[in-house]
């Protein structure tokens, strides 16, 4: 059945005269949809907190591990934070950050839903007040943090608690979407092969559908906190 | 959903008489379409970034099926499934297997059209099979046994106190008039449901044939929820969503929310690329696509298949003086408004949608606002045209005898003069026979004219027509 379906739907687009064989032909160079014209850290860094800002985001600039580290841990204070869930801290650039989590007597989930304790796992995940993450990248122009999957940075941290925090370098900030796009190709876009999953988050979750009235947190998180690290 | 569009005229009038409706939809159009002018406005190079989305699209739909096969080959080599789909029936059919194949009952979905578009809600409640609708607007629809209303604000139909009376009706909620506590109950109400389900759904807003990355985009997070969490991912897209290259993809995805909500970008731009892979902490197990034609490819071999460009932002329901007025259920089916007049009737069969191509003013206002340019108004006026042409074939002979008249310069002053000539007999007849002094203008012309002149003068013929006069003062200007 399916691969009649196949052939069927294939065989009647290949018997169709060719729609739109005047189409142009892909550019050579395409336009950015953002424009940033002052590519140095420094105007990146400003584009990228007056975005996030204006999503009802918030961000931080830290200097160096230790302020990095006090900022994590003087939010999730603000939060009253007891449990939370997280990225494997290899991917979170903040040195000593996991044992000053333990320290202060935070619970720290890894979530791995793929074994046989995954309706406990997700249980205790969703009794976490914050999601502590690294991302693979932020876009100056749109406030977006850039993610992708892979071993210890699973996508529940990014989404299932009340409150995202993450933490990235300064130089991890990009001009635009299409400047990731780029970052990936040179790779052969390799980092979408090989993982399930890639999401840009922008802001915090959000909707109008009630007579299109402005309501964060919706079903994501309704907080989304950006340290940024100085390089 | 059953096909209610040969109703329109019916269902246009008691919507017209609606203030509710009206006040609703107005409201969150204007909105809609404010957000968008300010966002497409601030960028400079606008217009050549539409003709860049609309050139993604078009070269995608060139080497549509050479792109399917490529997806597809991708798709499988990261680990998913790819189903293909005649049909709505057989789409169902497929969902139906996968979920008896797993032993899945409980499934939470993310906003689709194509779902609506093949009415899988009803497939699977017969199946015994449980799907919740996550998206705020959709759960609302779903709550109130509705259907959407638009493409991407589903219940722009209704008040705050109509959700208000539906949540405590249905689901027992305390009263309230904040729209961000009934919110808040409604998260409260499906948290657990995305960690009970067996399988989470989703459709697809773009799909990226060379890495083989299915995109959904939400705004609320219940799509990254719904594909995240369950053991099993099933998206359901139409062939059309194709694009081939990740730079395309960059343009439209950012051109998609700026069109449809004003945002510069939606708050989750989501892609899956097979099922999780080994080491990824969660994520689904297995990952299923299916493709679904349903129609799409015969709208690709006929006249009109630049309608399968549309990228569904819903800019054209957002403009369109008459989606503004009757809200999108009078349409009859799951897309109304402009794009809508065009794909029910060539999904549908246009008999079967007779007359939406006819719920235009013809303005263009579609036009302009759609972020790839697609001909909304051209593509209206031919569906007309191929209506008229099968249905009344006075009407076809009328044009024939139209054209012909037109088709020489000697033709045309000949049947003039007879016009002229016969419209004044014929006011001199009539008034004689009843005693006044007519006028051409005092005519009721015959069928199929005589509607036009029911409620208007037919414009008399000038004593002297044009040619006659040039003639006589030419005068040394060239002819």
């Amino acid at each position: 059945m399916t691969a009649s379906s196949r052939e069927n739907i294939l065989g009647k687009l290949r018997a169709a005269r060719r729609p739109f064989p005047d189409a142009p032909p892909r550019p050579l160079s395409y336009l950015t949809v953002t424009v940033q014209q002052d590519e140095t850290p420094e105007a990146l860094l400003a584009r990228f907190r007056t975005e996030i800002t204006s999503l009802k985001g918030e961000s931080f600039v830290v200097e160096g591990d230790e302020a990095a580290r006090d900022q994590v841990m003087a939010l999730l204070e603000a939060h009253q934070t007891r449990r939370i869930v997280a990225w494997d801290f290899a991917h979170i650039p903040v040195a000593g950050l996991e044992a000053a989590i333990k320290a202060a007597d935070i619970e720290i989930i890894q979530p791995e839903t793929h074994d046989e304790f995954r309706a406990e796992t997700l249980a205790a995940a969703e009794g976490a007040q914050v999601g502590l993450t690294g991302a693979d990248a932020a876009t100056a122009t749109t406030g977006t943090l850039c993610f992708t999957t892979g071993p210890g940075r699973g996508r529940i941290s990014t989404i299932l608690p009340p409150v995202h925090i993450a933490v990235i370098r300064q130089s991890q900030i990009v001009p635009h979407l299409e400047a990731w796009v780029a970052g990936l190709r040179t790779d052969g876009l390799d980092a979408i092969r090989q993982r399930a999953n890639f999401c840009f988050i922008t802001g915090p979750s959000r909707t109008g559908d009630i007579e299109m009235e402005l309501i964060l947190g919706v079903h994501g998180p309704g907080q989304v906190q950006v340290i940024i690290k100085r390089d | 959903m059953d096909l209610k569009a040969n109703q329109f005229d019916h269902s246009a009038v008691i919507a017209l008489k609606d203030i509710q409706l009206k006040k609703a939809v107005g409201h969150a159009t204007n909105l809609a379409d404010g957000r968008r002018r300010a966002v497409m406005a601030e960028l400079p190079q606008a217009q050549a970034l539409r003709q860049q989305g609309r050139g993604a699209k078009l070269r995608a739909l060139h080497d549509l099926p050479e792109l399917l096969e490529k997806m597809e080959r991708n798709v499988t080599a990261a680990g998913g499934h790819v189903l293909w789909a005649m049909d709505a029936a057989e789409a169902n059919r497929h969902i139906i297997d996968i979920c008896k194949r797993h032993n899945l009952k409980r499934g939470i979905k993310s906003k689709s059209m194509a779902t609506e578009e093949i009415a899988m809600l009803d497939a699977l409640a017969a199946e015994g099979i449980e799907m919740l609708e996550s998206d705020l607007g959709e759960y609302i629809v779903q709550v109130a046994d509705d259907h959407p209303s638009h493409i991407v604000m589903p219940v722009m139909h209704m008040n705050k106190g109509q959700v208000r009376d539906l949540f405590m009706d249905r689901l027992a909620m305390p009263y309230t008039d904040d729209a961000g506590e009934m919110t808040a109950f409604i998260r409260r109400h499906l948290r657990s449901k995305y960690i009970e389900a067996d399988f989470g759904m989703s459709g697809g807003n773009f799909m990226i044939a060379e890495t083989g990355t299915v995109v959904i985009v939400t705004n609320e997070g219940n799509g990254r929820l719904s594909t995240s969490i369950p053991r099993v991912h099933i998206a359901v897209v139409g062939i059309e969503k194709i694009v081939p290259t990740w730079e395309d993809f960059a343009t439209l995805i950012q051109l998609l929310p700026r069109s449809g909500t004003g945002q510069r970008l939606t708050v989750y731009v989501n892609g899956f690329t097979g099922p999780a892979r080994p080491g990824e902490p969660d994520g689904p197990e297995e990952f299923y696509l299916v493709l679904v034609d349903n129609g799409r490819s015969d709208i690709y071999a006929g006249e009109y298949a630049e309608a399968l460009a549309c990228i569904r932002c819903g800019a054209c329901q957002n403009v369109c003086p008459v989606y503004k007025q009757v809200g999108g259920h009078a349409y009859g089916w799951v897309y109304g408004g402009p794009i809508g007049s065009i794909v029910t009737p060539l999904l549908n069969g246009i008999e079967n949608a007779a007359p939406l191509p006819f719920a235009s003013s013809l303005c263009g206002a579609c036009k302009e606002a759609c972020p790839v340019d697609i001909n909304i108004p051209d593509m209206l006026l031919r569906l007309r045209h191929d209506l008229q042409s099968v249905q009344d074939p006075f009407w076809q002979m009328s044009m024939k005898a139209f054209g012909f008249a037109f088709s020489s310069p000697l033709l045309f002053e000949l049947g003039g003069k007879a016009a002229s000539l016969a419209s004044r007999a014929a006011a001199t007849l009539l008034g004689g026979e009843q005693g006044e002094n007519l006028s051409a203008e005092d005519l009721n012309l015959p069928y199929p004219l005589g509607g036009w002149t029911q409620n208007r003068d037919f414009p008399p013929f000038a004593e002297r027509s044009f040619h006659d006069w040039w003639r006589d003062n030419r005068d040394g200007r060239p002819s």
